[in-house]
């Protein structure tokens, strides 16, 4: 293993900053004081009367961490954040790892704070213990910085700054004396981040070090981290996957709120189904960690927030230039190179995509690239983000399959079906999003941002999945030459948000917080939505059956208060309402059938407006400072499909509410064990199923679930890091489907499973990286790493199951100098399983009587697949 | 035991005995006929020797509406083609319905003869009279080959010649009829019977179905006295697909007198 560098070589800048994110509460036998430490000010004596005599601690000696041995050619700018109390007599206790920079760093940067000593706080003239929050920000070592066992010249520390102490140091307060270190105070402290904790107890960041440890290809491979996320790649990877979290069948986001960064990627009254979004464009080296938000508890959480919310946070932190080519299976070359400037911070990249594939089996080839920048600029107060994303899809599809053909051997698991319009699927995805992000993180926890968003997206898909089934609309004489519906969403978007959090203050004792307001509004210029049937190979259009233009608006609102009532009870509360209104131009409206005379042209413009509005609430219990016991509740909403909407109307929104309760552990400090353990329950008043015939969705009635997360994160060893993830959901349809003129009396029976839902997510992902041995002076790093998920039994109409599955995924690689060579396998036993099951409708017999009984109906997932990798390091 | 284990039980419970609603069911499927039954209509007594049916297939839908198009998804099916004797009135096993539990209140079924939407022409089912085969009923020279139903019977003129033959010179005072009926549809993908009434609750519990067909209720709307005159001396009569009696056979067996559908039970069958 490398050695350490000196501790004074190592780091470059050490920043100090007595947090307002956590008051300074004095402990033990005394009353716990009023917050008197604004943000920046540590030596000024603040609020009210009554606290007069109370007096911040201040910072005497800081030994300086190390930068973690193994990490030094990593150029890593991490930065962790610490609470701890400061005793009586100045030491430091109950370090609290408040947000990680990694398990390693995180340890350093505990083991580096338990050595600092403060002048205490006081109350009047008598020390009392506190609580405050530290930042502490890790610089690499510089490139000539003497190896251990090397003499250096203490003089020659060009990190070490010299000059006066900063201005928020009392001049009562005598320098660092342990190292005649004068240093530097930098704000650090990630407010929002930090912030948005506590909302539930299933909110779950899933950092770089977890992202990594397994294989993973794409975004969707990205996302079965997340505990209890399930991403079924059924319509090729050009459309999306099918998502699956805490028992909502999201199909492709309806959902669940998916955002790249602070830009929302769901797409309204998507003619492919509402809410969806496409990810395959997002680069998975570039994505620093997965915040995965489950429930609706966060009033900023917006249309979609159904389930919850995932957002993809962009950096790299490992800055220089990267490329790498993998090569593998079915002929699939990938192409990644990421360039990230040595003198920027992590949030600034470019990044570029190319993946071409015959796919597995038949129909499944395709080509797709991406682009994607992110530039991180500002100075002192404001900091801003510019975000860039530009992609281009198109891959066949095999479309699904029935069960019974594949056991009779008419057709194999992964072929697709030998007739013309089974044989052209395909879909086709292209666009680009430009966002700003702009932030100003002002003292005691005072934060203003905007965001401003442009999306322009093109989606095209042809799909079939019934067979021979349909007949033309528009004359009855065109039939049964096959059904291959062709799906067109072009669209542009702007959209933006802005919101405001008030500083902190304590209107009284043992009561403190802040107000946030924000605001948000989004357009979507929908032209055209169409739906067609057409005939392969030339496409011939032989039925129309949407033809519209939508514009729809999207205005929301919210207030949000965060209070602290002692420093054992937190409550979050907010309110969040949203205006949709609708413009919806259907050119096939008021169709006239062929055997009717025409009295009027057909067209149908109508528009609609409506409201939601809903509180979203959080409870937070802090006996320990190492337990949290949160309750929360919320409501949330998703927008109606804008065609379904009558002229007038006031739009029916589905409306979800959603409550959790679980506990939060963080144990064990230096091995980093976090625990997370929720139950949950969540009702819906409308839900929608996929209609396979129509290739959309279909509303079903009321539905609930209830069910539990176990998440634990673990990190014994430096070298070592793990989770598991373990999520049961048992969800129900509430009440009987809406009647219908085919259907009067759909069947229902009080309790009756959701179909397609799995009630078993279990993932678990297990990396393993360190130096091995060193060779020509250059270390010689190993990683392994481990994925497994297991799904259990699917329940599916008419009382069957789908057969449970586990996949296990393996990589394997090792980096020297510049060079990086490596394998991924996924489906390393080479499962044969079904991806996603349907059960519906459909004929793939020409020649017989097709059944119309449903029928299962199976999209194959992927067997095993290998790649092998090399990249390049400058 | 504290209340979280007993929550996971609970839950892990509720997983293995909860479920969806419905479950896939086979019901036996049998065809009865009627006795032949002379019956007198207009001075002609009317005795049918030979009613072969062709059936298949049938569709039970939950739908109220006697538009096909609202039964894309049926509870109960038999897809196959099959030959029946219309003038057995014992139980002719014809197969398995195969289907879902639900509410049937309609059925949609053909007389041996459907059109795919992916065929330019009608085709006889295998299993019916005269099956597979393709008709071309748009042709000049086509001749039905009693896909459907090929009918034999006598007419007798048991009333005078007036009556039998009203405006005729002349009066036979008996022939045969014979008729093959093919019943065709007009467009592709659509039944030629559509929304014959039944309801029935499906459920997992043993039943059977009977469909009873009456050939001689079909027989009654024809007119024997029209067909009389027809007779060339030889004493036999052919009803061809021009002829308003065959239509008027094939509304009476398409409308007007379809076939009875009769659930029973194991106890209802003892």
């Amino acid at each position: 293993m490398k050695g350490i560098h000196n501790h004074n070589l190592a780091v470059l800048a050490l920043g100090v900053f007595l947090s307002v994110g956590a008051p300074v509460r004095a402990q033990d036998e005394e009353p716990p004081p009023s917050d008197t430490a604004p943000e920046g000010d540590a030596g000024t004596k603040t609020g009210t009367a009554a606290d007069a005599d109370l007096h911040p601690p201040h910072l005497l000696s800081a030994p300086a961490p190390s930068y973690p041995a193994g990490r030094e050619d990593g150029d890593l700018h991490p930065t962790v954040v610490l609470r701890i109390t400061v005793t009586a007599a100045g030491e430091v206790t109950d370090v609290v790892v408040e947000h990680s920079a990694g398990l390693d760093f995180d340890a350093e940067a505990v083991r580096a704070v338990r050595t600092w000593t403060f002048e205490p706080a006081t109350r009047g003239e008598t020390p009392v213990p506190s609580r405050i929050r530290v930042a502490v920000h890790f610089e690499p070592p510089p490139a000539d910085a003497p190896h251990e066992g090397e003499s250096h010249d203490p003089q020659d520390t060009p990190h070490v700054t010299t000059g006066p102490p900063p201005d928020n140091l009392p001049a009562t307060v005598a320098p660092a004396t342990a190292a005649d270190v004068d240093f530097e105070a930098k704000a650090e402290v990630d407010a929002e981040k930090l912030r948005a904790q506590d909302r539930g107890a299933a909110d779950f960041t899933i950092d770089r070090k977890i992202l990594d440890a397994a294989p993973a290809v794409s975004a969707n491979d990205l996302l079965q981290r997340a505990p209890g996320l399930y991403a079924a790649n059924v319509e090729g990877d050009a459309a999306g996957g099918f998502l699956y979290l805490r028992g909502f069948n999201a199909e492709h986001g309806q959902d669940i709120e998916l955002k790249l960064g602070e830009v929302p990627l769901n797409q309204p009254s998507n003619i492919h189904g509402q809410g969806f979004t496409y990810l395959d464009f997002i680069v998975p080296e570039v994505v620093k960690e997965l915040r995965v938000i489950e429930g609706v508890y966060d009033p900023a959480q917006g249309d979609f927030a159904v389930a919850g919310t995932v957002e993809f946070d962009l950096g790299v932190e490992k800055r220089g230039i990267y490329a790498k080519s993998e090569l593998g299976s079915f002929r699939t070359f990938r192409q990644v190179a990421i360039f990230a400037p040595k003198d920027k911070d992590p949030d600034t990249f470019g990044a570029f995509q190319f993946r071409r594939s015959d796919g597995f089996g038949q129909n499944r080839d395709g080509i797709n690239g991406s682009a994607l920048f992110q530039v991180g600029f500002g100075k002192k107060d404001w900091r801003f983000r510019l975000l860039g994303a530009f992609w281009g899809a198109r891959y066949n599809s095999a479309g699904v399959l029935r069960a019974d053909d594949i056991a009779d051997a008419n057709v194999g698991f992964y072929d697709v079906y030998p007739y013309p319009t089974a044989r052209a699927q395909n879909a086709f995805n292209a666009g680009g999003i430009l966002g700003i992000h702009g932030e100003n993180r002002g003292k005691n926890r005072k934060n203003t941002s905007f965001d401003i968003y442009l999306q322009m997206h093109d989606f095209r898909i042809q799909q079939n999945f019934t067979g021979f089934l349909e007949r033309s609309q528009v004359n009855p004489d065109w039939v049964g030459r096959g059904d291959l519906i062709e799906q067109r969403d072009r669209r542009f978007v702007i959209g933006g948000k802005a919101r405001h959090r008030t500083a902190r203050f304590e209107p009284a004792e043992n009561a403190k917080g802040t107000i946030e307001l924000g605001v948000s509004g989004r357009v979507d210029l929908i032209n055209p939505q169409q739906q067609n049937l057409i005939q392969a190979p030339s496409n011939q259009t032989w039925d129309r059956r949407v033809d519209a233009d939508i514009v729809q608006a999207d205005i929301g609102i919210w207030v949000d208060l965060d209070w602290d009532f002692s420093e054992y009870f937190n409550f979050k509360g907010g309110v969040r309402a949203d205006v949709l209104f609708f413009d919806i131009s259907d050119n096939l409206g008021n169709f006239v059938p062929d055997f009717r005379p025409e009295t009027f042209i057909p067209g149908f413009r109508r528009t609609a407006a409506g409201i939601v509005a809903g509180p979203r609430l959080a409870a937070t219990g802090k006996p320990t400072e190492w337990f949290d016991i949160i309750a929360s509740y919320g409501e949330g909403f998703r927008s109606p499909q804008a065609r379904t909407l009558v002229d007038g109307e006031i739009a029916p929104f589905t409306k979800v509410r959603s409550l959790d309760f679980g506990v939060r552990f963080r144990l064990f400090p230096e091995e980093q064990l976090n625990i997370t353990l929720t139950g949950y329950r969540t009702w819906l008043d409308n839900d929608v199923f996929f209609e396979a015939s129509e290739g959309r969705l279909e509303n079903i009635g009321p539905t609930s679930r209830t069910g539990f997360v176990f998440y634990a994160v673990t990190n014994p060893l430096p070298w070592l890091v793990g989770s598991l993830s373990v999520t049961y959901v048992n969800a129900t349809l509430d009440g009987p489907p809406p009647r219908t003129v085919e259907n009067p009396t759909p069947a229902f029976d009080e309790g009756d499973l959701l179909p397609f839902i799995p009630p078993w997510v279990i993932r678990m992902d297990i990396g393993a990286g360190d130096d091995l041995v060193d060779l020509w002076k250059y270390p010689l790093h190993g990683h392994v790493g481990l994925g497994y998920t297991f799904i259990g039994s699917r329940p599916l109409p008419f009382s069957q199951f789908a057969s449970p599955f586990s996949l296990l995924d393996l990589s394997a690689r090792l980096s020297w100098w510049f060079l990086e060579v490596g394998f991924q396998v996924f489906n390393v036993i080479d499962k044969q399983y079904a991806g996603n099951e349907f059960v519906f409708v459909s004929d793939w017999d020409p020649e017989t009587v097709g059944s119309r009984i449903p029928a299962r109906h199976i999209s194959a997932g992927r067997p095993r697949t290998f790649f092998f990798t090399i990249g390049i390091k400058l | 035991m504290t209340r979280v284990p007993i929550f996971v039980a609970l839950m892990l419970f509720a997983a293995g005995c909860a479920q969806t609603s419905g479950a896939f069911v086979e019901i036996p499927f049998e065809g009865q006929g009627t006795a032949p039954t002379a019956f007198t209509k207009d001075g002609w007594e009317v005795t049918l020797s030979q009613a072969t049916l062709g059936f298949g297939p049938v569709f039970f839908c939950a739908t109220d509406s006697a538009l096909s198009s609202r039964c894309e998804v049926a509870v109960l099916e038999y897809l196959d083609g099959t030959t029946l004797d219309g003038l057995d009135p014992s139980q002719q096993p014809i197969g398995l319905l195969f289907g879902t539990t639900g509410t049937i209140r309609t059925a949609f079924f053909d007389y041996g003869i459907v059109w795919l939407l992916t065929k330019p022409l009608p085709e006889a089912l295998t299993g019916v009279p005269d099956g597979p085969a393709v008709v071309r009923f748009e042709s000049a020279n086509y001749i039905p080959a009693g896909h459907s139903a090929q009918f034999l019977g006598t007419a007798t003129c048991v009333e005078d010649a007036a009556t039998c033959c009203p405006g005729a010179t002349t009066c036979p005072a008996a022939y045969e009829f014979e008729a093959n009926v093919d019943v065709l549809v007009v467009n592709p993908g659509t039944p030629a019977v559509n929304g014959a009434r039944t309801f029935q609750e499906i459920t997992t519990d043993p039943r059977t179905l009977t469909m009873t067909f009456n050939p001689n209720a079909w027989w009654q709307s024809v007119d024997f006295g029209r067909l009389a005159t027809l007779d060339d001396g030889t004493g036999s009569v052919v009803l061809g697909p021009d002829d308003p009696d065959y239509s008027a056979l094939v509304i009476s067996m398409t409308a007007n007198e379809l076939p009875a559908f009769t659930w029973s039970t194991p106890e209802t069958d003892q």
